[in-house]
């Protein structure tokens, strides 16, 4: 049996020549097939399949014999400390496989690891179907209630579902072909996972077992790696000696962690979590594998340039268009910008995108609610600031529209914003001044450049053109500085770990896109009052994406914001009900709407108090401040405007 | 020129590393494929086969009945052809719009386009007509549609159109002013042909069939007889009297409606189908004609006792078979086991998949069969990710309809994905999310299909539903519908569009047949076909694509046939079983 390599060549501008390896395979191939027999070409991929099919089976191997002890153990308090120990061998069993199953079937993976809440179909927006928590995360939560062992009925629908889908994901991984390229992406992923949700205890409602969990899942990499190191040695000596270390660095912090509250997230992250992914995506260059890139026109929102979770290019805006890969292009921004600003297209010709999202308040208006048109009342909800806007995969705080592009059209025919129409918008663009040749310029080779698809794409891509990714804490993220606010460093371990605030607003944008792939984003039902603090408090009557998704888990549910700017952009909260980061903190602190009393079904957010004292919470705002990043924003005003 | 001499490969192959240039003179011949591969916009064969996008929704300008000019509908979904004085050259071509937005000038909620299109100087266009080149329905007169999905035409050249997405009050179809804004009540004077003096809250007054006139483009009737439930479509049968009707929902039931006199269905009996124990044939379940019921037919159905499916969408009659697409659901959780405990009953493909909980899990989905005389129903194909040699998958089938060309009847099955995990699209594309909807013909002679039988001819633009497939009566053009595309493709490719294609009527073996390999060769051969971008095989074997910098991009193990439709323009090699190498050149 032979292990052979089929990286290709190395990358030409190291000027080396073709791996010696890839001859020595040839010559053995060549051996074999003038015996006229088909060489057992084993590489590593196929080693690497080979052991998760074996681990995906031992993972199977284990649920019915849960399913059997979920029915016969008694219903005393030693069986309960055995039903945990049971949980936690299936979690542990699990997290050996995780790096390939969340990687290569993200089906099955979405069956066993998902967040322990109901969910909807989301193809079927008339449909009422609520469907019930299953998998990893459930279980352990169930398990860790008071007396699991006295209803069984939830634990034994668990373990029958569990034993299907870990039955499926034994099937898919005995039947897979991997290839070098999905090894590594496999890898990155986990390791990407570990940083962004892993040590936030986003996957582990018992948080104890979030960072023991976090150091197995790593420690699963080892052996696969281990295939790849004695070429890489061969290649590049010193990165793979980096990548080994990082790898054990990153372990040994990990099993140095056993306070969930105490762990120092911002110097893992910093000091193994982000050199680890950074040796691994080397590693893949220096081995001659393919990456994603390669694969065009197929994108992902993670960059594969990008080598740190705070890179600024590390997530592609324009995968949230539906244009991945498309670059900033500054003349369409340039467009957008003079429509941004232009009061042309109201129908009272007074109102501009800016009149509520001005660049002064990072793109917000500073008001609870926008004035709506004619200074007839106000707007539904709080305008947003837009900084980041395109870092989401849905738009407005009901999630109605998928992209900028879509968003623009509702603010165009609103009632209480332009009041006007797409026909009307597109003869004023054609009668303003200058702007056909502006387009006709942006858009060179269009025929008949001002249509709507290039207004919204203009408008778009200067939104897109928003983001900043250089704030004081950016910069220590990535290492580019070694001072930062010890008020912050403190304030981001508590938002990634014993505030959780993480768990919704995910690093790197900080908004409620799901790492490790950010391709999902999430809406929460935290139970916002009309105001807070109020005397009497009542929960704020709007349905949010209630209104949109007739599914009654979605009733008063709302987008997940970017706490990026945050500091600019208050009032917070979908109705702008609450005025200060302090009394937001408060509000979260106290459990959401449910913890302060209110009726609200289907909070997703617990409704028992974090625990903060007043010190982690200014803390934590600190924190919030140090991701204010308003370069360039005074320089958007126009001039006159 | 290549030798056979495995040493000579592998130096051959070395020199691949070394200098991709030289590599690939000394594997002529080859041939390019002269295509276009970008999927941002949609795929459709090349040369003989052409195509020309006939309609952009919310792009082109459409008229409504009172001469007044807006913005046309987007989001197109079913297709209707209703030809002028008999001609495949010249009909309307009729588009419903599934919107429940609000419109100012072709009226709020869903909505119905009719094109005047004519074939001319080689090409599909839009003709003149007197009331507008192309018209909107106005649905005023029988208070509004919502989301009109799929549809059927009647043998009396009308349309009827189903509205989809179930309403649940009027807060959500107003939608804060952005959707149905009209939400007064709703008077209905008649129901099944007698007086009645009822009325409806607005949104119960959606989630019906409406008939349409398309040569006038005027509505003729909301058919409250035919029940309110999920419509996505059916089939108005060549009797003048009997329709069947699908819904899409978990579970769903399968409907039939017959009028009492031929031409018009106006008054008639409403049915719901339930399958005998051994699947071998059904029964029509008589449900009582009264409008409370009809509200709430589906609920009904089920308490006396009739099938349930999982999302029923298009149906199409050929020979007698009914065909059906079944989407499946990822996770139906307790939507079955409800639907058993109210008094319905599983199909019997459905009871053959239950998980221990009683939820189904079914994510690829099917294309049922029901005989029309027997009543018996059976699945024709199942979805899946191909097996044995193949790449081919199939998910969630829903658009369907049938052509007849060259003495073969093919059924042609349109995705509209729900997921992109299991194998529903390939690899590379499940790493990106990338949902992409495909179109396929299955020969329907051909006794027990399976996936890997379908040829496809469609590939969808990025983001985009297939759907609305009809063709004209000669069968020598289909119209499509690209539907959703996102709205960041490039122009035209941003908004829904309706496309024609036409002239694959004399190529139907050149278009999905596959190649003929010179077996002597003593290597493994390989051809593309350039149509359906599939690379074909001489033998099962090991594949490997690589680009020109030598990185392997992909790999698939035991396959006779690959997928290349998913790559950019530019050269690659295709490596079988670690030895044979070819240049693809794609342009």
């Amino acid at each position: 049996m032979s292990l052979t390599f089929s990286y290709g060549r190395p990358p030409r501008q190291g000027g080396r020549p073709v791996s010696s390896l890839c001859f020595k395979a040839a010559a053995l191939a060549a051996a074999f097939l003038s015996l006229g027999a088909k060489p057992p070409v084993r590489e590593p991929a196929d080693v690497v399949q080979a052991r998760y099919a074996r681990d995906a089976a031992a993972f199977e191997a284990l649920t019915p014999a849960f399913r059997k002890a979920v029915d016969s153990l008694p219903a005393r308090a030693a069986s309960t400390a055995s039903l945990r120990t049971r949980v936690a061998r299936l979690r542990a069993a699990y997290k050996r496989v995780e790096w390939l199953a969340d990687y290569a079937h993200p089906g099955s993976a979405a069956r066993l690891n998902p967040p322990p809440l109901d969910r909807a179909d989301l193809n079927a927006p008339s449909d009422m179907t609520v469907l019930k928590p299953e998998g990893l995360q459930i279980l352990l939560e169930v398990a860790h209630g008071e007396n699991p062992l006295q209803d069984r009925g939830e634990l034994k629908r668990l373990a029958m579902r569990l034993e299907s889908a870990a039955g499926e994901l034994a099937a898919q991984s005995s039947s897979t072909v991997l290839d070098d390229r999905m090894v590594f992406e496999a890898m990155q992923n986990q390791v990407l996972r570990v940083m962004a949700a892993g040590i936030t205890g986003f996957d582990a409602p018992a948080t104890e077992l979030s960072l023991p969990e976090s150091r197995l899942s790593l420690e699963a990499l080892r052996p696969a790696l281990a295939l790849y190191l004695p070429e890489l040695k061969r290649r590049d000596a010193a990165l793979a000696a980096r990548l080994t270390k990082s790898l054990d660095r990153a372990v040994k912090v990990l099993a140095a962690g056993k306070d969930f509250d105490a762990f120092d997230r911002l110097a893992f992250i910093r000091e193994a979590g982000n050199p680890l992914y950074a040796a691994l995506a080397d590693a893949q260059v220096a081995l001659g594998i393919a990456t994603f890139a390669d694969l065009k026109p197929l994108r992902r929102p993670v960059s594969v340039q990008a080598r740190n979770l705070f890179d600024p290019g590390f997530l592609d805006g324009h995968f949230y268009a539906h244009t991945p890969g498309e670059t900033l292009n500054p003349a369409v921004a340039a467009v957008g910008r003079r429509l941004f600003f232009d009061p042309a297209f109201s129908s009272d010709q007074k109102r501009s995108c800016a009149s509520c999202h001005d660049p002064r308040r990072a793109f917000s208006d500073g008001v609870p609610k926008s004035p709506a048109f004619g200074g007839l009342g106000t707007l539904l909800r709080n305008a947003p600031g837009i900084s980041h806007a395109a870092y989401q995969g849905a738009q407005f705080w009901d999630l109605r529209e998928q992209t900028l592009e879509k968003q623009i059209g509702h603010v165009i025919a609103g009632e209480g914003e332009f009041r006007s129409s797409t026909l009307a918008t597109l003869g004023a663009v054609r009668k303003g001044p200058g702007y056909v040749e502006a387009f006709r310029a942006a858009f060179p080779g269009d025929p008949d450049p001002v249509n709507m698809g290039t207004i919204t794409k203009a408008l778009a891509m200067y939104v897109r053109s928003l983001a900043r990714w250089d704030s004081p804490f950016d910069r220590y993220a990535r290492g580019e500085t070694e001072f930062i606010d010890p008020a912050a460093k403190r304030g981001f371990n508590l938002f990634m770990g014993k505030a959780a605030c993480a768990t919704c607003h995910f690093p790197p944008a900080f908004n409620g896109v799901v790492p490790p792939k950010y391709l999902e984003t999430e809406s929460e039902v935290i139970g916002a009052p009309a105001r807070f603090p109020a005397p009497v408090l009542v929960l704020d009557p709007d349905l949010g994406r209630g209104l949109i998704h007739q599914n009654p888990i979605f009733r008063n549910a709302f987008k997940t914001p970017t706490v990026r700017n945050a500091e600019l952009t208050g009032p917070y909260m979908h109705n702008g009900g609450i005025e200060t980061l302090e009394a937001v903190l408060d509000f979260y602190n106290a459990g959401g709407g449910a913890g302060l009393g209110l009726e609200v079904p289907n909070q997703t957010l617990p409704s028992d108090s974090l625990g903060l004292s007043r010190a982690e919470m200014n803390d934590i705002i600190a924190f919030m401040k140090s991701l204010t990043d308003t370069t360039g924003y005074g320089g958007q005003i126009p001039a006159g405007y | 020129m290549h030798s056979r001499k495995s040493k000579a490969v592998w130096a051959a192959l070395a020199a691949l590393a070394l200098a991709p240039e030289a590599f690939s003179q000394a594997f002529a011949p080859f041939t390019p494929i002269d295509t276009n591969f970008n999927t941002t916009q949609h795929l459709v064969p090349g040369s003989p086969v052409l195509s020309a996008i006939l309609i952009r929704g919310a792009t082109d300008t459409a008229t409504n009945t009172l001469g007044v000019k807006g913005l046309a509908k987007d989001v197109n979904d079913f297709t209707g052809y209703v030809p002028i004085n008999g001609r495949s050259d010249s009909g309307y071509v009729i588009i419903n719009n599934e919107q429940n937005t609000r419109d100012s000038v072709h009226g709020d909620g869903g909505g119905m386009t009719v094109v005047t299109a004519q074939f001319k100087n080689n090409t599909w266009s839009v003709a003149n007509h007197p009331g507008g080149r192309v018209r909107s329905v106005n649905f005023a007169p029988v208070g509004g549609t919502i989301a009109n999905c799929g549809g059927m035409q009647t043998p009396w050249g009308t349309v009827l159109t189903a509205e989809e997405w179930s309403q649940g009050s009027n807060t959500a179809i107003h939608s804060n002013g952005n959707g149905y804004r009209d939400t007064a009540d709703w008077p209905v004077t008649s129901f099944n042909g007698a007086p009645v003096n009822r009325s409806l809250k607005r949104y119960q007054n959606l989630n019906w069939m409406v008939e349409v006139n398309p040569a006038t483009a005027q509505v003729v009737k909301k058919h409250y007889n035919m029940g309110r439930f999920d419509h996505e479509g059916g089939t108005a049968m060549a009797d003048g009297k009997t329709v069947y009707l699908t819904d899409d929902a978990t579970p769903g039931v399968f409907f039939k409606f017959v009028s009492d006199t031929v031409g018009n269905y106006n008054k008639g009996q409403l049915y719901a189908y339930q399958q005998s124990a051994d699947g071998n044939s059904g029964t029509w379940l008589t449900l009582p004609m009264n409008l409370d019921t009809m509200l709430n037919v589906r609920a009904v159905a089920i308490a006396r006792g009739a099938t349930l499916f999982t999302r029923l969408e298009w149906s199409e009659h050929v020979d007698g078979k009914l065909y059906i697409a079944e989407t499946g659901n990822d996770a139906s959780g307790t939507a079955h086991r409800n639907g058993v405990r109210n008094g319905g009953r599983l199909a019997k493909h459905l009871a053959a998949r239950l998980n221990a909980d009683s939820s189904i899990t079914d994510y690829y989905g099917r294309v049922l069969r029901f005989d029309v005389a027997t009543n018996k129903m059976d699945v024709l194909l199942e979805g899946g990710a191909g097996t044995g040699g193949s790449t081919n998958h199939l998910a969630s089938p829903d658009g369907l309809t049938a052509v007849e060309l060259n003495g073969k009847k093919y059924l042609v099955i349109q995705e509209d994905l729900i997921g992109t995990s299991q194998g529903r699209v390939s690899p590379a594309a499940a790493a990106a999310n990338r949902v992409i909807c495909e179109l396929y013909w299955l020969d329907l002679s051909i006794a027990t299909p399976t996936v890997n039988d379908l040829k496809r001819m469609v590939v969808g633009a990025n983001g985009a539903e297939i759907t609305g497939a009809r063709f004209t009566p000669d069968g020598k053009t289909m119209f499509v519908n690209i539907q959703h595309p996102s709205s960041s493709n490039p122009a035209p490719y941003n908004t829904s569009y309706t496309l024609a294609v036409w002239g694959y009527a004399g190529q139907t073996s050149a278009l999905f047949d596959k190649p003929k390999f010179n077996k002597k060769s003593g290597r493994i051969e390989m051809q593309v076909n350039p149509l359906t971008r599939f690379a074909y095989f001489s033998e099962l074997a090991d594949a490997e694509l690589f680009d020109t910098a030598g990185r392997r991009l992909e790999r698939h193990r035991q396959v006779t046939q690959m997928d290349v439709a998913h790559l950019n323009a530019g050269s690659y090699f295709l490596r079988l079983n670690g030895r044979d190498v070819h240049k693809l050149v794609l342009q």
